[in-house]
């Protein structure tokens, strides 16, 4: 399995950037991956129809990356780790927008959350974010591993990377203008510490969740490390 | 999608009606209001089945401490239990500001 079109092909080299969370990794062998709780059948037939892994939100380990396995049920998700020598390629979400891998999908017209990001494109780059956004979740999948798994129903997971701090009234004016697109768009703003939503930071409350390697908490500055709230949500429930 | 409804004694009354999270892929809302009885009464959409038994274990958890008598409603999008506790504290914690 391999993306569709040398634009979209990466190789892993010393130039480009590390795997963050959000990265596709497509990975050499369904056995090189180490389970963390059991290897569910489902994950074995999802990898065998598309060997791609999902980088998940946790510290990463020497030589392992931690990964999510997506099956096609939403309750199918499973976390596994990939040693760095298993990696055979891999592609983040800016680089899916960069190739505009949505427009080599077939039958993309019919399913708005492909059909759309030609707007969300103008959209980012109005906003002064081209080349630091970028599709995740089910598109950042299949724009990645060519399998279909995006609905007519899906909505739209986005990632923007924002190394500096964002103003309120920028990040309110983005989601002014994405809110009127005619389907549902999630926006994670990635900041270095973590990852908090673009619909609770432009409310410009006092607080806020910031989702981290050591679990979620609250924060007043998403690019701060100081929190308002001794709440950690990685110690609240052991399930 | 599936809906789960769960009751719990409350010990004191609740002052204000507060709404903290956003709808989003992997978190959730929280609705928390007054309620009229002497109880806490929640209500769970949630868009990933199956979870029951973990969303019990965390709402119990989370009343065990709570104890206001308050009408909740949670829209959740796949948020994990640590991320679901963290914004009911939250809620809790908006309630008492």
């Amino acid at each position: 399995m391999s993306l569709e079109g040398s634009s979209v092909i990466y190789s892993r080299t010393s130039s480009e950037p590390r795997p963050a969370v959000h990265t596709l990794l497509r990975l050499r062998h369904v056995d090189e991956l180490i389970w963390e709780e059991g290897r569910p059948d489902w994950a074995i037939t999802a990898l065998q129809l598309a060997p791609w892994v999902v980088v998940r939100r946790a510290e990463p380990r020497p030589r392992l990356w931690p990964v999510g396995i997506r099956g096609g049920l939403r309750l199918q998700r499973c976390a596994a780790w990939l040693p760095d020598a298993a990696v055979e390629d891999f592609v983040t979400p800016e680089m899916l927008a960069t190739a505009r891998a949505w427009r080599q999908r077939p039958c993309a017209d019919a399913i708005p959350a492909l059909a759309l990001l030609d707007q969300v494109e103008a959209i980012l780059q109005a906003h002064g974010y081209a080349g630091r956004w970028g599709p995740g979740g089910s598109v950042g999948f299949e724009l990645a591993s060519t399998l279909p798994c995006v609905s007519p129903a899906s909505d739209l997971d986005l990632v923007l990377k924002v190394s500096e701090p964002v103003g309120v009234r920028d990040a309110a004016a983005l989601w002014t203008a994405l809110s009127k697109l005619p389907l549902r768009v999630d926006v994670l703003l990635e900041t270095p510490l973590g990852a908090v939503a673009l619909a609770e930071y432009a409310k410009g409350k006092s607080v806020m969740m910031l989702r981290t390697t050591q679990g979620s908490r609250l924060v007043a500055d998403p690019w701060l490390a100081g929190t308002p709230s001794a709440a950690s949500a990685s110690s609240a429930v052991g399930a | 999608m599936e809906k789960i409804e769960l009751d719990y004694p409350a010990r004191h009354a609740v002052p204000r009606r507060v709404h903290v999270g956003v709808v989003g892929s992997g978190d959730l809302e929280v609705l928390l209001e007054p309620s009229p009885d002497q109880r806490a009464h929640v209500l769970v959409n949630t868009s990933v089945d199956g979870f029951g038994v973990v969303w019990k274990s965390v709402l119990d958890r989370f009343f065990e401490r709570f104890g206001g008598a308050a009408s909740i409603e949670i829209n959740d999008f796949g948020a994990t239990p640590g991320t679901v506790m963290l914004r009911l504290e939250q809620a809790a914690e908006a309630v008492r500001a």
